[in-house]
């Protein structure tokens, strides 16, 4: 696409100073395509006119956050426009007593959280980069983190959203009460959409108290059949950790020789907290564990921690990162399964665990020759474990003739249908979605 | 109907499955709403197999179908104004697994929600949606509403326990949605079929999350003389911090029904009471109780009591589960609302809607998941009453439009239907309508699926 002509036709709707075109795209280019122009509209109304122009030339578009999650999805079809929404940062209605949080799709999830916690409440959404995810992004996405155990996903937590549409329309869909079944759930087919059905201008969550006190408990073992009996004594018991995770690797510093931790939040009042810190320990020293403490998550070393668990899978440097869900009681051999790739010399592997999820993500470093064939093994493996996996990380060239959501499934033709009729014309981040919708 | 479509659907789930009767369509004509619309015929499949049989029937001749569960829905999404197949799904209640280890259940369609409870507890393990009707309603009903119940304050509604469906689509195809396994690649078709009211397909098993049964339960009663007391406790509770497992509410009309009914020992010459129930570790229970207690006492509580005996509490929430129904000593028929608001608007709200009560001559009781914000205004009137059930539905509109005005939406739990489709246009623009319209047509593009459910018909919300 020429980007003279683009701009001439995107001048109707934007002013010039809203418009990037020529090199400055380089920092919106999406599995090495880069797009003509990237274009910052100011509110819903103008995301929605670009978005019927874009339907209207058939211009490929891909909407942006912070570009946290942007890597996950196949090659776009085509790419010409990026839709930056930043500028959409307003703070529209935080009603404290109601435990709701209405704001604009471009707010850091930082920015919100420093907001709500000065009345005491929580926005209790961690996904990786944290620091620089929109709210926006962390929706389209569903991205969540470690206390996705306790509160669960964007998905769970999100009571509305405001919606621009391919057609130019901008729709609000659910509300701001936790129950509510007027019509469809329409907000469900935005959440974790990836952009690909309509674009999120503002978000509506649900909030939580403030816990009296938060603390992070460590459990060090030496084998990992150790650390999943103890797992699953914890998940098969009365407590309630917000978030329980495995870490392989001498990851936590200036910690004994161990190389598998066991990482649990706890929340709540001192004595509901220490209550199961100490039965926490019993069910360690029955699992052989070689090292127990706490550390309070407002100590550094507590801060510390939460970043590890929180941003794994943002910050390691390997080439591949997959996540992979199961049954929750298959992440022990799934875990164990998967260390045969290292076994076998094919891959060095990191491991993160989120047992009560289901959900283990592993990055690899292997030559890139292999990458694509771990990554189609590993999500055959979820398959046939009765889950499956998703590539997030992975170079493009891999792309071309892998799908990273894995193979469509009987449901794909129902969400074919969802897609041709929310953008007909295919301009949303085109071919990105599962089955290259 | 053609002979030879009943023959064939004899064929399919047996002679004896089959009704015809115009005696027994009659039966089949209601749900517990006010609705009612008469079936050509009923069927009653026993397998995915036989519903995806009947399905493609009705596809080939263009026979409207209806799902029905436990036939309480409270909103008409069970009848037939258009006649059809009623396609009940009641003899499908196999327990398909129960996976313990992987915290998953798989049952079908058809089991009643207090079935599986039963069959959980010795596990212990529960599923967390409890709506009050548990004890006849059915999980794909409970799936077909997104269903919620006392204890989804805490918890959260169905749509937050459910992770996989079989789905009979309309031409008869059988698709599984979801599975044991969070977030199956793609869009979240499993969050849409959630409450499309058997409009999008004819679930017939279901995938649901187990949660462990709490180490430690206390109840509470606490008694208000005055509505606004109670209403304002609700407020400051959750202001300050805690959530309780319920919080629900029910005032002095209710309150008669349901001792004349049961016993269950409210007291009945108090405006309000509040049922407060916690759970979770028993370490600092007590401590959240006294915070409850001095929060209720701040908003002129009278008394809050504590439910002793495990019996003491079975009796409360038995009295709270039968108040619907107890309301038949008071008058023959009620419309039920479910407007939900934001819980600070409760005070206002439960004001208009008696001053709506006393404007239209109508005795409204209310009993409802307060700490939810969902109301439960039950307009009680008499059918036979010439003239009698335009004045309800007027009071009902006019309840509707108090809670969009309060920032709140028109149904929380009870669905749409047939009952509250003239006020979708009050809660979502016909853009919003427009877009609905296009999952409708994406599931079921002959529009064969409960039928003038749901969706108003043209996008300015006017039923054709």
């Amino acid at each position: 696409m020429n980007p003279e002509e683009m701009l001439t036709k995107v001048g109707r709707v934007l002013s010039p100073h809203q418009v990037i075109t020529s090199d400055l795209c380089s920092a919106c280019e999406v599995d090495g395509k880069r797009p003509a122009i990237v274009a910052r509209p100011q509110d819903a109304g103008e995301v929605g006119e670009l978005l019927a122009l874009c339907s209207h030339e058939g211009w490929g578009v891909i909407p942006w956050g912070s570009g946290t999650q942007i890597g996950i999805g196949n090659i776009p079809r085509r790419y010409d426009a990026a839709l930056d929404l930043g500028a959409l940062d307003e703070i529209v209605d935080y009603d404290a007593a109601n435990l709701t949080l209405t704001a604009g799709a471009g707010c850091t999830l930082r920015s919100l959280q420093e907001l709500v916690e000065g009345k005491r409440q929580l926005l209790p959404l961690d996904p990786p980069a944290a620091e620089r995810a929109t709210l926006g992004g962390v929706v389209a996405a569903n991205a969540f983190g470690p206390s996705r155990l306790r509160y669960g996903a964007a998905r769970d937590i999100v009571l509305g959203l405001q919606v621009a549409l391919t057609s130019g329309e901008v729709i609000d869909v659910g509300g701001k009460t936790v129950k509510n079944v007027a019509g469809y759930d329409l907000t469900k087919a935005f959440v974790g959409s990836y952009g690909t059905l309509g674009v999120i201008t503002r978000v509506t969550c649900r909030l939580f108290p403030m816990p009296p006190e938060r603390r992070w408990v460590l459990v060090g073992f030496d084998r990992a059949g150790d650390a999943f009996d103890f797992v699953q004594k914890v998940l098969d018991s009365v407590l309630l950790p917000t978030s329980l995770d495995l870490v392989q690797g001498r990851v936590v510093p200036n910690r004994s020789d161990v190389s598998l931790w066991g990482i649990i939040s706890l929340e709540g009042t001192h004595e509901v907290i220490q209550r199961q810190y100490r039965d926490l320990g019993t069910m360690a020293g029955g699992a052989h564990a070689r090292h127990v403490e706490q550390l309070a998550d407002e100590e550094p070393e507590g801060q510390q921690v939460r970043r590890l668990v929180q941003d794994m899978p943002a910050v390691s440097p390997e080439p591949l990162v997959v996540r992979l869900y199961v049954p929750i009681s298959a992440v022990g051999s799934l875990w164990s399964a998967v260390q045969h790739l290292e076994a076998e010399g094919q891959a060095s592997l990191n491991l993160l665990a989120r047992p009560g999820l289901g959900v283990l993500y592993l990055m690899a470093q292997a030559r890139d020759a292999h990458l694509s064939t771990i990554a189609s093994t590993l999500q055959a493996l979820a398959g046939e474990m009765g889950g499956h996996a998703i590539i997030e990380r992975i170079p493009p060239e891999h792309k071309v003739h892998l799908d990273v959501w894995g193979t469509p499934r009987s449901d794909w033709p129902l969400m074919q249908a969802l897609k041709a009729r929310f953008d007909p014309a295919g301009i949303l981040s085109p071919g990105r979605f599962i089955g290259r919708l | 109907m053609d002979e030879s479509i009943i023959r064939t659907l004899q064929e399919i789930v047996g002679p004896e499955h089959v009704l015809t009767d115009p005696e027994d369509l009659l039966l089949y004509a209601y749900d517990a709403s006010i609705h009612a619309g008469r079936p050509d015929v009923v069927v009653f499949p026993e397998s995915t197999e036989q519903v995806s049989r009947v399905m493609a029937l009705a596809h080939a001749h263009h026979i409207p179908v209806i799902p029905r569960g436990g036939g309480t829905n409270l909103s008409g999404g069970s009848v037939a104004p258009q006649g059809g197949i009623v396609l009940t799904l009641s003899r499908m209640t196999k327990v398909r697994e129960i996976d313990i280890p992987n915290q998953r259940a798989v049952v079908e369609a058809g089991l009643y929600n207090l079935t599986l409870q039963e069959i959980l507890a010795p596990y212990g393990y529960l599923y967390a949606p409890d709506p009050a009707s548990q004890k006849v309603s059915t999980l794909g009903g409970n799936v077909a509403e997104n269903a919620g119940g006392p204890h989804c304050l805490k918890y959260g509604v169905t749509t937050n326990h459910v992770l996989g469906l079989e789905v009979v689509l309309y031409d008869g195809r059988v698709v599984q949605l979801g599975g044991k396994a969070f977030d199956t690649p793609g869009y979240d078709l499993v969050g849409l079929l959630v409450g499309s009211e058997g409009t999008l397909g004819v679930v017939t098993a279901v995938t649901v999350r187990l949660l462990h049964v709490p180490e430690a339960i206390k109840t509470l009663l606490a008694i208000f003389d005055d509505l606004d007391g109670a209403s304002q406790a609700v407020s400051d509770i959750i202001a300050a911090g805690i959530v309780p497992a319920t919080l629900e509410m029910m005032d002095q009309l209710m309150m008669r029904a349901v001792e004349e009914a049961t016993h269950a020992g409210y007291p009945t010459d108090a405006e309000a009471v509040l049922i407060i129930e916690l759970d979770g570790l028993k370490d600092d229970m007590e401590e959240i109780a006294d915070r409850i207690a001095q929060i209720c006492q701040r908003n002129r509580a009278r008394a809050v009591q504590v439910a002793r005996t495990a019996e003491e509490r079975d009796k409360l929430w038995a009295g709270r589960r039968g108040a619907f129904g107890a309301t038949g000593r008071i008058k023959p028929a009620y419309l039920v609302n479910d407007g939900t608001v934001p819980r600070t608007a409760l005070p206002q709200v439960l004001r208009q809607v008696r001053e709506i009560g006393q404007r239209y001559g109508l005795p409204i009781g209310n009993v409802f998941h307060a700490g939810d914000g969902n109301l439960h205004p039950l307009i009680l009137f008499d059918p036979r009453e010439e003239g009698i059930l335009e004045l309800v539905e007027r009071a009902g509109a006019e309840i509707m439009r108090i809670c969009v005005e309060a920032g709140g939406t028109i149904t929380g739990e009870h669905g749409i239907g047939l009952e509250k489709i003239h006020g979708m246009p009050l809660i979502a623009s016909p853009a919003a309508i427009q877009n609905m319209r296009w999952v409708k047509e994406a599931f079921d593009p002959v529009g064969l699926l409960n039928p003038g459910k749901v969706l108003p018909q043209t996008s300015e919300g006017v039923p054709a």
